[in-house]
This record gives C-alpha cells, sequence and structure tokens, in this order.
C-alpha cells in the first residue's frame, strides 16, 4: 500500500486548505500532483504534454463549474512511488485531457490526477485527520 | 518517512512555497532550484544547468481556492 500526505497550503491571509498530494514519477522525474475525486479525467497542461511527449488527439470539451473549453485528448503512464521501489505501482494508459496554451495567459495548468484510469484500478482512501492517505492497487 | 524517494517531497509538504504562487518549480536536494511559469522553461533551465539531474517538479498553486 502506498501512504501520500495533505500539504496545508494558504488559500488567503491566514486561509489554509489542506490538499491530496501523490508521489509520483514521469521519465525519472518526480512530481506531486493533487489526486481529485471529483475531477473525471486526470488533466495536463500542453507545455506538460510537450515536455513528456504525450501525444494530443482527438478535441473534446473540459467543463469547468460554468465554463467549458477545448481540449485535447491523450493518456500516459504514471509510476506511483513508494517508500521502497518494490512498493510502486505503475498504472498506464492513464486518459487525461490537455489543455492548450492561451495567448493570454503565461501560466501553465496544473497537473490534476483524476478518476479515469487511477481511481478504477485503486482504493484510494483518504483521512484528513491523520493528514495522510492511501492508494492501493484493486487487482482486476 | 524520509528516504532518498521521499526527501523532495516531504521537504515540499513540510513547507510553505507562497513565494512561487502559480510557478512551477524544481526541487534538488530540498532546495528550489528553478522557478518559471511554464514547466517546458522550466526543466529546459534544469536540464541545461544540472546536467542529468532529475529534479522534483510540481506547480505551486495561487493563493485562491481551486475547483
Amino acid at each position: 500500500m502506498l501512504t501520500y500526505k495533505f500539504a496545508r497550503e494558504e488559500i488567503g491571509k491566514g486561509r489554509y486548505t489542506y490538499r491530496p498530494k501523490a508521489l509520483i514519477e514521469i521519465e525519472g522525474n518526480q512530481f506531486f500532483p493533487i489526486v481529485d475525486s471529483g475531477c473525471d479525467t486526470t488533466v495536463i497542461s500542453e507545455g506538460f504534454a510537450d515536455a513528456f511527449g504525450i501525444k494530443k488527439g482527438e478535441k473534446t470539451e473540459l467543463k469547468a463549474f460554468r465554463e467549458g473549453f477545448e481540449v485535447y485528448q491523450g493518456k500516459f503512464n504514471i509510476r506511483f512511488l513508494g517508500k521502497e521501489q518494490r512498493l510502486d505501482e505503475v498504472l498506464t494508459d492513464i486518459p487525461c485531457l490537455i489543455v492548450p496554451k492561451e495567448k493570454e495567459y503565461d501560466e501553465d495548468a496544473d497537473l490534476v490526477l483524476g478518476i479515469a484510469g487511477i481511481f478504477d484500478k485503486s482504493k484510494i482512501s483518504f483521512n484528513l485527520n491523520k493528514g495522510k492517505f492511501t492508494m492501493q492497487r484493486i487487482l482486476n | 518517512m524520509s528516504n532518498t524517494r521521499t526527501t523532495n517531497y516531504d521537504w515540499y509538504i513540510e513547507n510553505n512555497f507562497n513565494e512561487y504562487a502559480s510557478e512551477w518549480i524544481a526541487i534538488i536536494n530540498k532546495r528550489v532550484v528553478g522557478h518559471e511559469k511554464n514547466i517546458k522553461t522550466l526543466i529546459k533551465f534544469v536540464q541545461d544547468k544540472y546536467h542529468g539531474k532529475k529534479p522534483a517538479i510540481t506547480k505551486v498553486e495561487g493563493m485562491h481556492k481551486i475547483l
């Protein structure tokens, strides 16, 4: 079983929130993405896709609250890191949505891990009281 | 749980990076070695300056709630 932590992050003067952050590896680089059970599909930026050779497929629409915008579909592999290598879990062909660069924004979208290809292949249990969450591969 | 695999992760979780809000940061050995709004630019910078090293990379959220 993999165990990860919540990060305490400031969202305003003296106001904080707690975000579940996993430890993953993509092409040798570690990342600490948010794990979001309310997000249907993993979301990455076009810059991220370009950096790691993730191919942009067909276009589709991503709806966030009231606004929808055009994104590309893609797939990629993630290694979820454990304390020791033998605990690692590799998930392949995880569907993702690639958010294109927009001229008016110079900031890349974050990496957010969603349900498809992750929650359906793992049992993920959040325990904010302990500041931790666990992830266990479901064997099909 | 701090070992070489989780060193940068644990350090990130335990510290505040508000000064880099809305930017991607690259961490090597518990040190922020670069920060950029664009991840591709950051990766190129780290590759050029720290040949062969693979940093931990993460986005620091802005100081706002996210959906």
